[in-house]
């Protein structure tokens, strides 16, 4: 018994009503190194925590038996040992009524919970611990998510605000379920099976793939997955970090398509100077012959078509040099509904019978800054290609109005501004032939039919005046050209026809 | 009739320059750098200079500035085909014509050669200001 309650860690004690009324202390019996033996009473009293003693002394007095005469009293404090250490005792007494075979006792245990207090305290302190890295990783900018690659199909087991944030899902629909849910229609099916391959294999791997919100919504996915390992090594889970990068590449798209057309209208100026020297002597030779009367007959013929030609390359030249021409010209002001309906009067002509044109234009349009004629020249090149990709029947339809406020854009100027449409039923394009739209001679009409300058002309057209051009295209089904443009500065534009240096 | 001299890396626009402008009536003069052509303005006597603007060497704009200082009274016409070396920026916008008086974007046709150079000669002021459309 003795030594079990050593064990155990727990002192008895036993106080007796003397016949003066005070209290006597009858010694703790065994447990607690220091408050066995009659002096046990005074020792406690003495190695007590300050903070403590007065609960100690209540507990070990009159008034203890006091309040221990309704029930248990219990008491918890913390005393100083010999060797400077501390000790958590939790003290009990029960009160024995006097009776006619004894005088009022109070029978007391002190058990040591110095072990638990201590194991609480750690515990708490690494919950509190926990807690925190949970509510760190939460709020983290960016998703992660947790797959448990011990079951079935590796279903999420945790996924953080972020991740709920980007794919508008709630956290009950996504745990427990793998994340391919967010895959649809448009993601490509080898990056899913590198995704599966890298996973067979428990490797890291990063890539890019088109996903879906909940609403349906398409985002770029940049996918981080990293396999989390057991002590013995073993698969246990993967983490997933997932961003939305869709803003950011169609930046840098954009960014690139900027500079291709930069490097390449540098090129061409130099083409341009090379090309416009050979073209002089052609020109003025060739009407020197003619105006000298040293070529005649057939032979004046044959010079008159080398001239023909020479002034034809030169406006292959000048439109050429349209495309990556900076912006140096000040526009007027305009309204955006007259400037539209100015240059229809000059695509109606144009359109074979077969085209139907179907033109939409909003009521509250926001003035922009360009010049008249340049923005007729877009339209009419615009509405021509179109034309040409319809091969003479379909609908072409014109669409003029506030930008969406919405709309991710490119450039913050372009807020507030102008979207233009044009939108035909025509061939369409293939991804190969979109990307190289906007180059100089790219061109898939038959060779005689155009030039393949009219996109190029028309983007560089478009930049001059501080807008962006982007193409859309299904091949078979047809072709959108969108066009923002930069709502016009408040201030007073110089008048029209003013151009600096003239 | 005139005394013109015509500076122009390019040997063959030299020629139809020089053959156009003999046919017109005129003395010309031809040079095949910015450097040849400053000696012989050096040496006086030309009413109209029409120089290229981008040749190997002297430019043509350094070549008009140092001409008008050598020979105040002759007039310059520039000619370019545009900058090989930056943008394409269509000639019709440089914002001072190079210093020259008047500015003509290659190729041009021979009647508007004709016209330009009719135009700085003809001593009437009302066409002595202004520059190309
Ligand atoms: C932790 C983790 C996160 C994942 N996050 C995505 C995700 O955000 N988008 C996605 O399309 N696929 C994600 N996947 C990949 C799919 O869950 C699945 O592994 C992939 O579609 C290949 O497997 P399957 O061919 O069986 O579908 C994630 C996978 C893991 C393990």
């Amino acid at each position: 018994m003795a030594r079990a309650l050593g064990l155990a860690r727990i002192a008895c004690f036993e106080m007796e009503a003397g016949k003066d009324g005070a209290w006597r202390w009858f010694g703790a019996t065994f447990g607690i190194t220091g408050v066995d033996g009659p002096e046990g009473r005074a020792r406690l009293l003495e190695a007590v925590f300050d903070a403590d003693r007065p609960s100690l002394w209540v507990l070990l007095s009159e008034e203890g038996a006091a309040a221990a005469d309704n029930g248990l009293l219990s008491v918890e404090i913390r005393i100083l040992t010999a060797h400077g250490g501390s000790l958590d005792l939790q003290c009990e007494v029960t009160a024995e009524p006097a009776s006619p075979f004894g005088p009022a006792t109070l029978i007391g245990t002190i058990r040591d919970v110095t072990h638990e207090r201590r194991f609480e305290a750690d515990l708490s302190e690494l919950v509190r611990h926990n807690h925190l890295l949970l509510a760190t990783i939460d709020a983290c900018p960016l998703s992660i998510t947790v797959s448990d690659m011990t079951r079935p199909d590796a279903p999420l087991i945790y996924a953080n605000r972020r991740f709920l944030e980007i794919t508008g899902y709630q956290a009950d629909e996504v745990i427990g379920h793998n994340c391919r849910f967010l895959q649809g229609p448009g993601t490509d099916r080898t990056a899913v099976e590198r995704i599966r391959g890298a996973i067979a294999r428990g490797e890291q791997t990063e890539l890019r793939l088109l996903n879906y919100t909940r609403a349906g919504e398409p985002f770029l996915n940049n996918l981080m997955l990293s396999p989390l390992r057991d002590e013995a090594g073993a698969l246990s889970a993967y983490l997933g970090l997932q961003e939305d990068v869709t803003l950011e590449a169609a930046r840098s798209e954009a960014e690139a398509q900027r500079q291709k057309m930069e490097a390449l209208g540098r090129m061409m100026g130099g083409v341009a100077h090379e090309v416009n020297n050979m073209l002089q002597p052609i020109a003025l030779l060739a009407q020197h012959l003619l105006d000298a009367g040293l070529a005649q007959g057939e032979a004046r013929e044959h010079v008159e078509v080398v001239l023909d030609c020479s002034l034809k390359a030169r406006q292959i030249i000048g439109d050429l040099l349209t495309f990556s021409r900076p912006a140096t010209r000040l526009a007027q002001r305009h309204a955006a509904a007259a400037l539209m309906q100015d240059a229809l009067r000059l695509v109606r002509p144009a359109l074979p019978a077969g085209i139907a044109l179907v033109v939409q234009i909003r009521e509250t349009l926001p003035d922009v800054a360009i010049e008249r004629t340049v923005f007729a020249q877009i339209v009419l090149n615009l509405a021509t290609n179109a034309a040409a990709a319809m091969q003479g029947s379909g609908r072409l339809s014109v669409t003029v109005e506030p930008m969406p406020s919405a709309l991710p854009i490119e450039a913050p100027s372009l807020a507030g501004g102008l979207r233009i449409r044009v939108i035909d039923t025509g061939c369409g394009m293939d991804r190969v032939t979109l990307d190289r739209a906007f180059e100089p001679f790219f061109t898939t009409k038959p060779v005689g039919q155009g030039t393949g300058l009219g996109l190029p002309m028309v983007y560089g057209l478009v930049r001059e005046a501080g807008g962006s051009i982007t193409l859309q295209s299904q091949p078979g089904i047809g072709t959108a050209v969108t066009i923002l443009l930069p709502p016009a500065p408040p201030e007073e534009m110089p008048a029209h026809g003013h151009h600096p240096g003239h | 009739m005139a005394t013109i001299l015509v500076i122009e890396d390019v040997s063959a626009v030299l020629l139809s320059l020089r053959i156009v402008l003999q046919g017109a009536g005129h003395k010309v003069t031809g040079a095949g750098d910015g450097a040849a052509g400053l000696e012989l303005i050096a040496g006086g006597g030309f009413d109209l200079v029409i120089t290229d603007i981008w040749m190997p060497g002297l430019s043509g704009a350094e070549v008009i500035r140092a001409g008008r200082a050598q020979s105040p009274r002759t007039r310059f016409l520039a000619i370019s085909g545009g900058d090989p070396n930056s943008e394409s920026r269509p000639e019709c916008l440089a914002s001072d014509a190079f210093g020259a008086d008047r500015l003509l974007s290659k190729p041009f046709e021979k009647e508007a050669l004709l016209r330009e150079v009719a135009l700085l000669l003809d001593p009437a002021p009302a066409n002595s200001q202004g520059r190309t459309p």
